[in-house]
């Protein structure tokens, strides 16, 4: 960058420094240390995002529409055939009905205890600390060793279930198995009784903190107006902690729609097909079978569906979610 | 934050908590009594029918309290399965390697998304958030094909960020001394920080040059951890030069010889780091440890809970320490970790329990009998060892053991679970 003019040179030394003084300071200055650190602070995780999310959701998109058995050096390139033969299976149908069942079921029950337990505990109890822990203590427990303890509490002979309802002359019921006198009918209910269990605690103590930010001037109000315990539950308290409900919603259909170790431990999709859903559907699929393409095309769906059911909880949570 | 719930619960002296009817209160504690009862049931049962003898447990239907308590189960079982020490250790690597890599990757973004200004960021910071809607599982058969032949970039990459992950857990640990040691000389003592690091570097050095320094010499290709603790050692000089280097008042020079001794043995260190490791973490990382933990490397939770956590931090302090002169890394490090610390503690504690009991990963990619984690193995346990549930005493012996870890962390730092909770929930 050659001087224009003579002159300017001349008397801008003092105030307009030279080229590579600007360059040092330039170097030096807090902008571009700023730039820097910025993506060098972020690089690591969007390398991991990348390589490990995004990557392999564009992957997954292209191996549904493949068949291959991860050995073949070919992936056979079908188009949207994995897609029209789940589609046309009376299995996935069921998979489909199991996972919502499953879902909906969990979620409703697991946030209505949940609810109930935290409005409970609010009213100033004696030992709330002391029921709040035990309650949530199944959270902290891995799902694997408690399905197992709950596998026994179901086992049909020497399960504790049959033998306090044989108390009742209640025969004994297989609640889980798949062997003599097993009813399909109570496998599903048996799984989700346990996810509740595991899951309930959470909600409870995610309740509590949404009742912590509700001002006590407003209750002090109503009651100022005459009104009663219900009609301060129905106004003030369910409103304002729906904000809290609606993230345990989105976040409880996300868990539920991914459950698996539970199923795997204690049904093992079964009996028949009584508590396979889809995530379980992917596994046997693409890892028990080997069939890459049409595991990974049960994956995309699932993503499609859970992506479509956010998107619509979104929207409906305008018309009953209320920010404060 | 905590605060903020702590002042409101105490303003809360009306609301809702009005109902005094001695009859409602009572039915209270009914419904709160039977229901805990129920939950605690199940670790109740395990517990009890763990110190059975197996013919004990066959005739009781509803004891609860065993006659003698057999607390030899506890040996039989982990006679019966003599890998369980390493289901254990492979759990316990799986769960704070991920935690050490999440904490890292996940501070290091949230900082930069909350305190440094650069173009895009607010847009990069959405396309992260936006994992949070991609469920975990449609990664899992593309992660597994990838993992089965990892191309020589990618472990580069790897490497290097491992090695700082690595470095990163060695000053915390340098770190926390500092503060034991301090503790213990009393009062603030120049120099005591470089005399214990002095007797580190020499102790550490003489087990590298009696155990490490033959094989390293003896031929071309030295064992792993000869060359692991030849880096680990270089790191403790470089530290105990720092050290040193901060006895003395702060000046030009000072800050001059700082700066080149840091970039020397840094850039040495990784640049070793990159030239060897992607060869020891080798191209198939089925069945091993990298590939259960660097998967999980990152979490879109934790730069978003982080990211909350560090805006509500006062933005005056970390203006003054710009002025100064400290760096972004510094300011990070000393500012504001120590101020989010109990964010950073319930973060420990959920990734702790999550990647503890995960079961799924583990299952896809692991296949030896010696990288089971510890999921996978009491369930092996259950079939081949208890006989899918014969051997009841056996099973609940081992499932006790298993899940004690946990429910001791949740029931000596409940306060900070249900603070930690309470936090996160605000935000969420």
């Amino acid at each position: 960058m050659a001087p224009r003019g003579g002159g300017t040179v001349q008397t801008g030394k003092q105030d307009n420094p030279g080229l590579s003084i600007r360059f040092w300071h330039w170097l030096r200055s807090q902008r571009l240390q700023d730039v820097l650190t910025g993506y060098a602070f972020i690089a690591p995780a969007f390398l991991s995002l990348g390589v490990w999310w995004w990557f392999p959701m564009v992957y997954s998109v292209y191996l549904s529409l493949t068949e291959w058995d991860f050995l073949r050096p070919v992936k056979k390139f079908v188009g949207i055939a994995n897609y029209l033969k789940m589609f046309s299976h009376a299995e996935f149908a069921r998979v489909l009905w199991n996972t919502t069942y499953f879902s909906v079921a969990t979620t409703v029950f697991s946030l209505l205890s949940g609810l109930v337990l935290a409005l409970i505990l609010y009213q100033k109890i004696r030992g709330t600390s002391v029921y709040r822990a035990l309650i949530f203590s199944p959270w902290v427990t891995p799902t694997v060793a408690a399905a197992l303890v709950w596998l026994w509490i179901y086992n049909r002979d020497m399960g504790i279930l049959n033998n306090v309802l044989s108390l009742f002359g209640v025969p004994r019921i297989d609640w889980i198995g798949s062997g003599r006198g097993a009813l399909r009918l109570w496998a599903m209910p048996s799984l989700i009784i346990f996810t509740i269990w595991k899951t309930m605690g959470y909600n409870m103590v995610y309740f509590m903190a949404g009742l912590t930010t509700i001002p006590s001037e407003l209750y002090e109000a109503a009651e100022i107006d005459g009104a009663g315990t219900w009609d301060k539950l129905r106004h003030i308290t369910l409103p304002l902690l729906s904000p809290m409900t609606f993230f345990l919603l989105v976040i409880s259909l996300i868990t539920t729609f991914n459950a698996f170790d539970q199923i795997r431990v204690m049904t093992r999709g079964g009996p028949g097909d009584a508590t396979r859903t889809m995530v379980y559907y992917m596994y046997q699929n693409g890892f028990e079978s080997f069939k890459v393409g049409y595991g990974s095309a049960v994956a995309v769906v699932l993503f499609v569906i859970l992506l479509i059911l956010t998107i619509v909880q979104f929207r409906l949570a305008r018309k009953w979610v209320h920010y404060a | 934050m905590a605060t903020e719930t702590a002042v409101s619960a105490v303003r809360y002296k009306k609301g809702l908590g009005n109902v005094k009817h001695t009859a409602a209160r009572a039915l209270m504690h009914l419904v709160l009594i039977v229901s805990s009862l129920l939950v605690a049931f199940p670790f109740i049962w395990m517990l009890t029918r763990s110190l059975m003898t197996a013919e004990e447990l066959k005739r009781s239907r509803f004891t609860l309290i065993p006659s003698v308590l057999q607390w030899s189960n506890y040996v039989e079982f982990w006679h019966a399965e003599p890998l369980f020490p390493r289901y254990f250790l492979n759990s316990a690597i799986m769960a704070f390697g991920v935690l050490i890599l999440q904490l890292i990757v996940a501070m290091l973004a949230a900082y930069a998304f909350t305190f440094v200004n650069f173009p895009g960021r607010n847009a990069l910071f959405f396309v992260a958030i936006s994992t949070l809607m991609i469920p975990v599982v449609i990664t899992y058969i593309p992660s597994y094909i990838i993992l089965s032949s990892m191309p020589m970039w990618l472990r580069v990459c790897w490497s290097i960020l491992l090695g700082i992950a690595g470095m990163a857990t060695i000053w915390i640990v340098l770190r926390f001394l500092d503060t034991i040691f301090s503790g213990l000389a009393g009062r603030e003592r120049p120099w005591v920080s470089v005399l214990w690091r002095v007797v580190l570097v020499i102790g550490v050095g003489a087990v590298w040059a009696v155990r490490a320094l033959p094989a390293l010499r003896a031929g071309a290709e030295a064992p792993v951890f000869a060359q692991l603790s030849t880096l680990a050692l270089a790191f403790l000089v470089y530290d105990l030069g720092i050290t040193v280097a901060e006895q003395f008042p702060p000046s030009t020079w000072q800050a001059v010889g700082k700066a080149l001794w840091r970039w020397a043995w840094l850039l040495g260190i990784l640049a070793y780091i990159a030239y060897r490791v992607p060869h020891w973490l080798g191209e198939n990382w089925l069945d091993t440890y990298q590939g259960l933990i660097i998967p999980s490397a990152v979490s879109s939770f934790g730069i978003f809970l982080f990211r909350q956590g560090f805006m509500g931090l006062p933005k005056e302090l970390l203006d003054a320490a710009k002025i100064d002169g400290a760096d972004h890394l510094r300011i990070l490090t000393q500012i504001v970790m120590p101020l989010s610390k109990p964010l950073l503690v319930t973060f420990v504690i959920f990734d702790l329990v999550q990647y503890y009991s995960s079961y799924f990963w583990p299952l896809l990619i692991t296949n030896s009998p010696t990288m089971r984690v510890l999921t996978i193995g009491l369930q092996i346990f259950f079939i081949e060892k208890g006989y899918y549930g014969i051997r009841w005493h056996l099973i609940m012996a081992a499932n006790t053991a298993a899940v004690a870890p946990l429910l001791i962390l949740f029931f000596l730092g409940q306060r900070w679970f249900v603070e930690g909770v309470a936090t996160t929930g605000l935000k969420g």
